[in-house]
């Protein structure tokens, strides 16, 4: 075990050397720079200031030199700094990831509070209007696209429920209060998807357990209905219900970029995609950086605790 | 939304359901699917064209004989749809049918020579070490916006999960008997690997393709939604979508309408890939 | 992002008065620019202003983006300031003088004006301000509009002298829109870098900044205006998406916002029929327009470009591109009235299928030809513009592929003058020599087009040295109406601005150039 663990992290970290060629490429090789979109197209320039200016932000260097230099200073910890603002790189992730972990975190906290009891119900009373009724809810959605749900929901909410129509981000440990009042909208629409693949999954696994030898035999034991589902049924279940919570945890983080783009809220998303629209190199680099650092970890971590839950796992 | 959640790696489904309901779904799945390819391939060749304009700004349905009103330009709602579906299914279908392709390639060859897996495997792990959408908004900002940019940034981002899927069954492929029966038989590596491991694995990649194929559709319409996919003249759904929400308040049904199109769109899909996926898991049993 | 709408937006000496070309507007429900109140102003509340961006920068001296600007035009002041009717005003110079040849400016300044970290405003000051923004070291955008300028000395603690090389007509409006005056120890102390500082003199402080989120500024209690401001706090809250920053207004979240895409206004204006809120409109002094790079194929031939103005339908490009929230204008759009000439002078801007084929095949392309249009892809109205000019083309025979373009790209391409031809805004500008110089005087920096025509030049020149209103007035007219005629680029329309505002903020009057200084004497009615 400890042995995979390990051998999994030194996979990871050649890996993240290649996350950082491409992230760099990648924002080094769109058209256009820094200086050209912060002087568009109406600024009255001169060729000497427009040299300065180059030079200023370090434009004038070749792309390995820029790339080493911005290595170099990742293996000391540092981040960099927003050409375009100043501002240190780290404080900027800090705050951003913040509210993208939160959204995702909060869609997955509620995405197992609803839909493992519906998936529960469904199963137990299989084909009545409730079983219907998941099934339905599941398929919608699945189909629906999240940013066309959070568009509607801002618009009927600013008119119907102008208390959830908040658009001043606090950070939770701030106020939890007001956190919880302008997240709560959000993170209902990420979790939209979420709840349905696990209505679907928690369905499907209860159904299946409730054959299972054991269960049979419990109940003709004549234990309680009640006790049989708590302490058999739902323990049985937990297995696969929990690899999909965990397998869909790293592409909540994906969902959560686009969802806080619908709610304008100040996430790693709008950070990434505005420093791509400005150019501001550094920014983009160290920000998509962390993003897959967290994605990646998130999976070795997943992996891993497999082997807990599931003992019938073996690692090579 | 089933966007960047990948259905594909959901192992296990709904295992104990009668083979009854699977034809239903295959039915209702397949009836859908070949609806919205009919709106979108004969769509255009019957309503007027997409691009017309009219003095008709902003007509709400039925307004004009426009059953589902006009946009900004006054162009028909209905025909930007149906043009809409039919771009959607373009960029779905080519970016999925090129993934799979190399994807498939990459996964047997890695399955063959030790030394081109160990390369090739790591830069898909680089590529896979990236949120799907990240990536995707990466390679719209480099290739710049477009049909052409959607459809290279979604094969992209699911070459490496065809090359993962395919490689897997094909190594164990590669120990089976057969393969060392046609080896000494003088068969060559090509053939041994895109006649016989091909044949014994694409079940699999059906599965992986026809999951695959909805996701793509809600990608390219997060990517357009967030302005970074197909833009004005051209016509997709997320391109409809996002033109739509911006007039929300004051032509509601721009916004509608792709909405329920990309709704029932995914929908055909899905049920028919849930299936389909069914479908060979039974056989494969 | 787009350079500086704010910045240039007033830079003169017109009175086109945003809010009188508003009054063209068939619109039922806009007010007029004063919220007309009983109530006396008085102090008190928090003003929260929703903001699409966050500010890049608080150095006004180095500000390119149109975020930054309203933010920086609360904690800084200039000489002189744009009032209503582009008169301009005092700030922090109670008066000044210009000597008879033009060339000599004394400013007498205001006393016990305090920056906002404590010291008292000098003349020093003002002549290290002057100095800072023309220093190549800085490498200010705005430092070439300063070239005129010979030299800058105090002649005492309050006074000013500002000696010209030559005579230069845009002088008080490029100090009142560009120059600010700072702190040079409080500079110094920062190593010049005033990216996330500030010690200006203006009616609020800096008191917090969480980038991407908000801004909050205090209010000045020691504004040398008598009262002012009104509200305890202005907070900018950053809420990029359009529809969010409508339900915010719409939830009382925030209660002042500036909008900028017509496709919103139905909404807004709907929110003001039903009182909700205040919508203001106004017509900007920046226009879209089409333009050709004159040294690429077909377009080198003055008669295709003409052609191509016979064939647009403006009014049908500013319907729908526009939503019909602006009006179709030339080079100087109808907000700078003292400039503009009306469009009925320009033939080519009435429709004429049959004019622009007869050019066209006198040009040599009688079955037409086809080419690209490069638009930006996050600008809407110029991305729609160029879908319906190249549907319109087609009744000429002409095809125009529309290539939708990042903006970054589409800088790119623009500096590279790698294009056939583009969409997108220009202006902004009040002075007409601002507006034209660059852009159109041969080998000028803005002047993409690559557009050279000796008439051109030199009616440019011309009005650059003339001093007599009269003279440059007949100069520009002229002028305007050739370039119309050369169409190095066509333009399509002016847009109308809408600020969207909360009922209980009173006292409120736009003024165009000055970003939203003038909130410095707005307050609540019940705070």
């Amino acid at each position: 075990m400890r042995q995979y663990i390990v051998r999994r992290l030194l996979i990871a970290l050649p890996t993240l050397l290649g996350v950082t060629v491409v992230a760099f490429l990648m924002i080094h090789l769109i058209p256009g720079n820094i200086v050209q979109v912060m002087l568009g197209t109406r600024t009255d320039i001169t060729p000497q200031q427009l040299h300065e200016l180059y030079r200023l932000y370090g434009l004038n260097q070749p792309l390995y030199v820029q790339y080493w230099h911005w290595l170099s200073q990742l293996f000391q910890g540092n981040l960099g700094f927003s050409l375009r603002t100043g501002l240190p790189i780290a404080s900027l992730i800090s705050q951003s990831f913040g509210v993208t972990a939160e959204l995702a975190m909060g869609a997955l906290i509620l995405a197992v509070m609803v839909a493992v009891p519906l998936g529960m119900i469904a199963a137990l009373y299989q084909r009545s209007a409730w079983d219907y009724l998941a099934r339905g809810f599941a398929l919608v959605g699945l189909i629906i696209p999240n940013f066309w749900l959070g568009t509607m929901l801002v618009m009927l909410t600013s008119f119907y429920l102008p208390v959830f129509s908040v658009f001043n981000y606090v950070p939770f440990f701030t106020n939890p209060l007001a956190n919880l009042q302008d997240m709560l909208v959000p993170i209902i629409t990420l979790a939209l998807s979420l709840m349905a693949i696990i209505t679907r999954m928690t369905r499907a696994a209860v159904l299946e357990t409730i054959g299972l030898d054991h269960v049979r035999t419990a109940r003709a034991k004549g234990l309680r209905e009640s006790i049989v589902n708590l302490r058999h049924v739902l323990r049985n279940s937990l297995i696969p219900i929990t690899t999909i919570v965990g397998l869909q945890f790293g592409y909540l983080l994906g969902g959560a970029i686009v969802v806080e783009n619908v709610f304008s809220l100040p996430g790693m998303g709008r950070l990434i995609v505005d420093a791509i629209n400005q150019r501001d190199y550094p920014v983009v680099q160290s920000s998509v950086l962390f993003v897959s650092a967290v994605f990646v970890l998130i999976n070795l971590v997943v992996d891993i605790s497999y082997g807990f839950i599931n003992p019938q796992i073996r690692y090579q | 939304m089933a966007l960047l959640i990948r259905k594909s790696d959901i192992s296990s489904d709904e295992q104990s359901r009668p083979v009854r309901r699977i034809d239903v779904g295959l039915w209702i799945g397949a009836g859908l699917v070949v609806l919205v390819l009919l709106l979108g391939v004969l769509g255009p060749v019957i309503l007027r064209h997409p691009d017309a304009m009219t003095d008709f700004y902003l007509a709400p349905p039925g307004a004009h004989g426009f059953l589902l009103g006009t946009d900004q330009y006054g162009r028909s709602e209905l025909a930007r749809i149906v043009w809409g579906i039919r771009t959607s299914l373009e960029i779905s279908f080519l970016s999925i049918g090129l993934a799979s392709m190399f994807g498939t390639v990459i996964g047997l060859m890695a399955a063959k020579s030790h030394a081109f897996d160990m390369i090739v495997m790591r830069v898909m792990d680089i590529l896979m070490a990236f949120p799907a959408i990240l990536l995707a908004i990466g390679i719209m900002a480099m290739v710049g916006p477009g049909v052409t940019g959607v459809i290279e940034a979604i094969t992209i981002v699911y070459l490496p999960i065809f090359a993962r899927v395919s490689r897997a069954p094909a190594l164990e492929q590669m120990t089976r008997e057969y393969v060392e029966a046609e080896r000494s038989l003088g068969a060559s590596t090509a053939r041994i690997l895109f006649r016989h491991v091909l044949a014994n694995i694409w079940p699999v990649i059906i599965i992986q393709l026809s999951l695959a194929i909805s996701d793509a559709i809600l990608i390219e319409a997060a990517l357009s939604y967030l302005g970074l996919g197909v833009v004005p003249p051209a016509a997709s759904l997320g391109e409809l979508l996002r033109s739509g929400q911006s007039l929300m308040f004051t032509a509601p049904w721009t916004a509608i309408f792709p909405g329920i199109a990309i709704a029932l769109t995914v929908l055909g899909f899905n049920v028919l890939g849930d299936a389909v996926r069914d479908h060979w898991a039974i056989r494969g049993k | 992002m787009k350079i500086t709408r704010w910045l240039v937006a007033g830079l003169a000496s017109l009175l086109p008065m945003s809010l009188a070309a508003c009054g063209t507007s068939s619109s039922p429900s806009q007010s007029t620019g004063t919220v007309a109140s009983a109530n006396t102003p008085h102090a008190g509340g928090t003003l929260t202003i929703g903001m699409k961006g966050d500010a890049l920068t608080l150095d006004p001296m180095l500000t390119t983006d149109e975020y930054s600007k309203p933010v920086e035009s609360l904690l800084y002041n200039s000489l002189v300031k744009m009032g209503p009717n582009q008169k301009i005003e005092p700030d922090l110079a109670k008066s000044w003088s210009v000597s008879s040849n033009g060339l000599v400016y004394t400013f007498n300044l205001h006393r016990n004006v305090q920056f906002h970290h404590g010291s008292q405003m000098t003349a020093a000051d003002v002549v290290y301000s002057f100095n800072r923004i023309m220093s190549t070291q800085l490498a200010s955008p705005w430092g070439s509009f300063f070239q005129p300028v010979k030299s800058v000395q105090a002649l005492n603690n309050d006074t000013v002298q500002v000696t010209l090389s030559q005579p230069d007509a845009p002088f008080l409006p490029v100090v009142a829109s560009f120059l600010v005056i700072m702190d040079p120890t409080f500079v110094n102390q920062h190593g010049g870098n005033l990216q996330r500082v500030e010690d200006g003199t203006g009616p609020y402080i800096l008191s917090q900044w969480i980038p991407n989120q908000s801004i909050t500024l205090v209010r000045n209690p020691h504004y040398f205006v008598h009262g002012e401001p009104y509200f305890n706090k202005v907070v900018f809250q950053i809420i990029p998406s359009t529809t969010a920053r409508i339900a915010a207004l719409q939830s009382g979240q925030i209660q002042f916002a500036e909008f900028l895409d017509p496709k919103h206004y139905g909404q807004l204006e709907a929110m003001a029929s039903a009182h909700k809120i205040v919508a203001e409109k106004y017509l900007s002094s920046n226009y879209h327009m089409f333009g050709f790079n004159t040294q690429w194929g077909p377009f080198k031939h003055q008669k295709v470009r003409l052609a191509f103005s016979y064939a647009l339908n403006r009014p049908q490009i500013l319907a729908s591109a526009g939503f019909n929230e602006g009006m179709v204008t030339g080079i100087l759009t109808p907000a700078l009235s003292r400039w503009a000439i009306p469009t009925s002078q320009y033939p080519s801007y009435t429709q004429n299928i049959a004019t622009a084929k007869r050019l066209l095949a006198e040009a040599g392309y009688p079955h037409g030809f086809s080419f690209n249009i490069m638009a930006p892809s996050s600008f809407p109205v110029d991305l729609s513009s160029a879908v319906i000019i190249a549907n319109q083309l087609q009744a000429i025979g002409v095809t125009a592929h529309v290539v939708p373009t990042e903006w970054g790209t589409y800088v790119n391409n623009w500096v590279k003058r790698s294009f056939e031809s583009f969409t997108g805004e220009n202006g902004d500008w009040t002075d007409p020599d601002l507006a034209m110089y660059a852009a159109l005087h041969t080998g000028g920096s803005t002047n993409a087009f690559q557009f050279s025509n000796s008439q051109v030049d030199q009616l440019l020149q011309q009005g650059r040295q003339s001093q007599a209103f009269q003279q440059r007035y007949q100069t520009y007219a002229q002028l305007q109406k050739v370039v119309v005629q050369q169409s190095p680029m066509l333009y399509t329309f002016a847009s109308y601005n809408l600020f969207g505002i909360s009922p209980t903020v009173k006292g409120y009057v736009h003024v165009s150039g000055s970003a939203f200084s003038t909130l410095q004497s707005a307050w609540f009615s019940n705070p």
